[in-house]
């Protein structure tokens, strides 16, 4: 089970993503956006996804630092292991309320309004259920389980990257944290296959680019 | 300067029949297909009203077009960094309440109904949810005025006029404003886009959203002056009129003008110097926004410009035809048309010729019509000053001017019919109008045949670079609006 999930599963689900990713973009750009609702509803999503958002992407950079730099890192910049561990919980308190308040509006009206309910694909839902599980795991660790996970899942993580995965490391770790995981490796799998793919065109390049565009007629035959 | 040409187009409003004739191809040919049912390219809206969608005329709400920045123009809605800001939540784009909910109705009901004592009713149905619904607003809910003594009051282009006043039952006026998107010289659409996706056609300016690469974020919705990008809901894609561009490429007219039975449309080349355009978008004052935008358009009969049009990559038949343009002549030879809504600063390019009305009744009192005050622009039923607002930002000289013209232009045929000699050749002098003008003007604007109408040069596909026709041949069709691989 242990080498299932944290040797085998984390290879299967970034290799669906890294083929996934391009076959889409290749095959099947159509739906190729965030699939905006706005269109039905604008006063809670407005609320809703710029709380999610910002709190999400927050979150993620939050992982990024926390997850992929080594403890010895941060030990040689002279942070201490529990300056490390509490700032990383206090700034997922200040985070985790965001998302899942947004989460919590952006369900809301899914379910309430007609419109958006019968326009919402299976692939929507899936999404929105792998970001909750993932914020409700992520919630219930920062605000009540404080379980220290710099030297277990962090390290894990690293090994997984490192292409030599130490499961072995995630045996004593609780089961809604190896949920949390789980999840979100789940998530980068399906990723592809959903609306999530908009998080590939956020449109860094608008800042730079010209303000008016011309085009030749052909030029993209 | 850098010379390229652009299509335009122009409406004759003074013959528009509000038959909405040219919605129906256009809706048939472009937007039946799920998500874009309350698209429409192409609308006829009953002025004074809020239009479709509703309140499109204001920026105090919901900012949208160009105003003047200190460095020139910038985008009204918030510029490159609060566009990115407001990606997960566009408050620029008008929810599906300020269009309407699509609806279709319940036919199959019709046949399977038992026998019953009333005949049976097709139950409108909403085409999002299938759910009955009532219908409640529509594209045309004001249409011939319906309503519009409440939605009138929240017209915009009564600033400066007593709109109540207006819109009581002795003075009331109205009339039709067919609508389609502007092919902006300096686009807002464009220039909102994140993604790159809109863009403007170096050839002919057509102004086209590359499907392909639109990526929903929708800030060309909201940015538009005249909302006329519309959200697929379905496709989670922008969609606008693409000028009819498969047609017009082979010298055929766009639907909605090929179909008005009241031969009101004109479409032709001009000739823009687009070096100039940013310049011409920064006007200090929108009222001087209409002179700036004429000074753009350059004299395709001057042999200089011509000469380097051609230099610029103008195709020969381009400049022949921007010779021909009925724009040109109505625009800028006669000045009888004019923009809509210059002061969005988006340089549109489907003008108007400003209708004229009957006199007002009440402007002079118990007088009745003579011949000289039937051709008063400032005594007629629509007010000079809510055209001005239409079409000049306000400012009424413009429309003075090309209403005499066109009343001066009435008097000389009239006098022709009536066989009056008129004893002068400069027929009416301090309008601009000669005998060979007048003549011009009667032949394009009374009974002009469809070549005069439609002046479109075919696309030079050939001389298209990079491209092997032979290999096209045959596979030029609508390619799967869902991607995929090119072959
Ligand atoms: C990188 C920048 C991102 C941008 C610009 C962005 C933008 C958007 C937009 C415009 C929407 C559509 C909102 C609407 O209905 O109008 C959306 C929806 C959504 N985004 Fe993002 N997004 C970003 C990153 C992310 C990330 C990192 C995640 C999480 C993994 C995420 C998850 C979602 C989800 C689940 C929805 C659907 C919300 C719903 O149910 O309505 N996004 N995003
Ligand atoms: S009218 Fe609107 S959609 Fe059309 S070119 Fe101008 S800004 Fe773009
Ligand atoms: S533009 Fe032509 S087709 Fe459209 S409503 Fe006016 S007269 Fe009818």
């Amino acid at each position: 089970m242990n080498t299932f999930f944290y040797v085998i599963y984390p290879y299967v689900c970034l290799s669906i993503m890294a083929c996934g990713l391009p076959l889409r973009y290749l095959y099947a750009p159509g739906q190729w956006n965030a699939r905006s609702s706005q269109f039905f509803e604008r006063r809670l999503l407005l609320w809703g996804s710029t709380m999610f958002h910002v709190g999400i992407l927050l979150s993620l950079g939050g992982h990024v630092v926390g997850l992929l730099i080594p403890s010895s890192l941060f030990a040689k910049m002279g942070i201490s292991h529990e300056l490390h561990v509490r700032v990383a919980f206090v700034a997922g308190q200040a985070v985790a309320p965001l998302v899942l308040t947004g989460l919590g509006l952006l369900i809301y009206r899914r379910l309430c309004l007609p419109t958006l309910r019968c326009t919402t694909s299976a692939g929507d839902w899936l999404a929105l259920a792998l970001v909750c599980v993932a914020a409700l795991t992520g919630g219930y660790q920062v605000f009540v389980a404080h379980v220290s996970a710099f030297d277990t899942v962090a390290p894990w993580v690293q090994s997984v990257l490192a292409l030599s995965p130490q499961p072995e490391l995630m045996r004593e770790v609780p089961l809604f944290l190896q949920i949390h995981v789980i999840n979100g490796f789940t998530l980068a799998a399906v990723l592809p296959f959903t609306r999530l793919v908009h998080i590939f065109s956020a449109p860094v390049t608008y800042p730079v680019a010209a303000p008016v565009l011309y085009r030749q007629r052909y030029e993209h035959l | 300067m850098k010379i390229k040409a652009q299509m335009g187009m122009v409406l004759n409003l003074d013959k528009c029949l509000g038959c909405h004739t040219c919605s129906i191809p256009c809706k048939n040919a472009w937007t039946t297909a799920r998500g874009s049912e309350y698209m429409w390219f192409n609308h006829v809206e009953t002025k004074p009203g809020v239009g479709y969608p509703k309140q499109w005329e204001r920026r105090d709400t919901s900012p949208s077009g160009w105003e003047l920045g200190k460095n020139g123009p910038v985008l009204a809605g918030g510029g490159k960094l609060g566009r990115l800001a407001s990606l997960f939540g566009n408050t620029a784009q008008p929810g599906m309440e300020q269009y309407y909910e699509p609806w279709t109705y319940d036919y199959a009901h019709l046949a399977k109904s038992g026998p019953t004592r009333h005949q049976p009713q097709a139950e409108a149905v909403s085409a999002i949810s299938g759910q009955p619904m009532t219908p409640a607003a529509g594209p045309n809910w004001e249409g011939d005025l319906a309503g519009t003594h409440i939605t009138g009051l929240d017209d915009p282009n009564f600033t400066g006029l007593q709109a109540e006043a207006l819109l009581r039952f002795e003075r009331v006026f109205m009339m039709h404003l067919p609508r389609l998107c502007e092919h902006c010289l300096h686009p807002a659409c464009v220039a909102s886009c994140p993604s790159g996706a809109i863009y403007k056609r170096d050839e002919d300016g057509i102004v086209l959203v590359d499907q392909s690469r639109c990526r929903g974020w929708r800030q060309c919705v909201g940015a538009c002056p005249y909302k006329k990008v519309y959200f697929n809901w379905n496709t989670h894609r922008a969609e606008k009129c693409l000028f009819c561009y498969p047609r017009v490429e082979s010298s055929q007219a766009p639907l909605c003008a090929q179909s008005c039975p009241g031969r009101i449309r004109y479409v032709g080349v001009m000739l823009v110097d687009v070096d100039a355009v940013q310049q011409a978008a920064a006007q200090p004052e929108a009222t001087d926004m209409y002179e700036a935008q004429m000074k753009l358009f350059l004299d395709p009969h001057d042999a200089a410009i011509a000469r380097q049009a051609e230099r610029d990559g103008v195709p020969h038949a381009w400049i022949q035809a921007a010779q021909r343009s009925p724009v040109y002549k109505l625009a800028v030879e006669w000045r009888v048309a004019l923009p809509l809504h210059p002061e969005f600063r988006t340089l549109p390019m489907v003008w108007y010729i400003p209708p004229a009305s009957p006199l007002n009744a009440l402007a002079g009192g118990e007088q009745h019509e003579t011949e000289e005050s039937w051709a008063d622009p400032d005594n007629m039923r629509i007010p000079l000053r809510y055209l001005a607002n239409l079409f000049t930002a306000g400012d009424e000289a413009p429309v003075r001017r090309a209403l005499e013209k066109l009343m001066a232009l009435r008097r000389h045929m009239r006098n022709q019919r009536l066989d009056r000699q008129t004893q002068d050749p400069q027929v009416e002098p301090e309008t601009g109008l000669t005998t060979t003008v007048a003549e011009d003007m009667y032949r394009l604007l009374a009974v002009a045949r469809h070549e005069d109408r439609y002046v479109i040069p075919s696309a030079h596909r050939e001389e298209a670079q990079g491209e092997d026709a032979e290999h096209l041949k045959g596979c030029t069709g609508f390619t799967d609006i869902h991607g995929g691989l090119r072959s």
